[in-house]
């Protein structure tokens, strides 16, 4: 009877009940929820199991809230406001946008596609063969704190076998190609045309 | 007003504030899956655990709210939030006294998001409002009475 609940089955209940509609609502999503199995984090994961095999050497990469540490080719301001019209033109560099569709759609480097990190199965099948013709494929995402460029660089290596030396990392990302007056177009993304 | 009357108040208030907590995480579940990992509590390997809690802690928040707002486990939903609310402020500290290492910024004017669904937030404030949801989430969970009592 409920009079002689105890406090530890209302608790179990309630988180069941959550975990239960949770995986309804994510069930129900599609595409757009989660993948479960699926490590969103490769570039972490990896720099952990380094750390472990270096003994802590490379301190603890998990428990910080600054980016992992990366092998990939790093742009600066300037390589990417150089390599950028070359992006814009289809010549052979390839400007990744790992952001969300929400975000590259309110304005996104001229030329740049879009690969959301986090629903790259959605659109990296229609991408790969254009990654793999480029000279060169600068990743960006927000820049500051923000990963993503990164892990979307690590996965489309270990997961997808591009060549690490493709890849450029542009650690400034989108807030600092806009601070420093780059110009930026909205819109979704144009497919193979150039923008 | 009676003591009963004032803690089926403050139980409402406080399920609101936490259906609204919860609703604002639910839009892109990689957004606090984002913010979940930058706290590095939970390991990214298995991967699941990670993807499970940020789909999970929205609806447990959601559910809680709901349960503390209508009355039937309203104890049960109190003590959780409690719980939960206590682990998310501790997170909160450790990865402020992070960010005030890694940026020398004083504590008082530390300015982050936190990944609670209300974007950049004044740390300092975040932490005293949630402290005092802890408190008044506790004491829903002391003081309501099981059915049986009332």
């Amino acid at each position: 009877m409920s009079s002689s609940r105890p406090l530890i089955a209302e608790v179990l209940l309630l988180a069941v009940a959550s975990l239960g509609v949770a995986l309804l609502v994510n069930t129900a999503r599609g595409t757009s929820g989660l993948d479960l199995g699926k490590d969103y984090f490769p570039a972490s994961t990896r720099a952990a199991q380094q750390a472990e095999e270096n003994a802590g050497a490379a301190q603890n990469q998990e428990g910080s809230s600054s980016k992992p540490q990366h092998g990939f080719q790093a742009f600066q301001l300037e390589d990417a406001q150089a390599y950028q019209p070359y992006a814009a033109a289809r010549d052979g560099v390839v400007f990744l946008d790992a952001r969300s569709r929400k975000l590259y759609e309110a304005g996104h480097i001229p030329g740049a596609r879009l690969c959301h990190h986090y629903r790259q199965d959605e659109y990296l099948p229609g991408l790969l063969d254009e990654l793999r013709a480029a000279d060169v494929v600068v990743i960006y995402c927000a820049g500051g704190d923000c990963e993503d460029s990164i892990q979307l660089a690590t996965d489309l290596v270990f997961q997808y076998a591009l060549p690490q030396e493709l890849l450029a990392i542009y650690e400034g990302g989108y807030e600092e190609w806009v601070e420093a007056g780059g110009a930026v177009v909205e819109g979704a993304d144009p497919g193979g045309d150039s923008e | 007003m009676t003591r009963e009357r004032l803690l089926k108040l403050l139980a409402l208030a406080l399920g609101i504030i936490l259906i609204v907590y919860g609703v604002q995480k639910l839009g892109e579940p990689s957004d606090f899956l984002k913010s979940i990992h930058a706290y590095g509590i939970l390991p990214t390997q298995p991967p699941w655990l990670l993807n499970l809690s940020a789909i999970t802690l929205p609806w447990l928040e959601i559910l809680c709210g709901l349960a503390m707002a209508a009355g039937p486990l309203r104890r049960g939903a109190a003590a959780l939030s409690a719980l939960v609310l206590a682990v998310f402020t501790a997170a909160i500290l450790v990865r402020s006294f992070q960010v005030m290492g890694a940026e020398g910024t004083p504590f008082l004017e530390l300015a982050f998001d936190c990944g609670c669904g209300s974007g950049t937030v004044v740390i300092w404030q975040k932490i005293l409002f949630n402290g005092a949801l802890i408190v008044g989430t506790a004491w829903v969970a002391l003081a309501a009475r099981r059915p049986a009592d009332a």
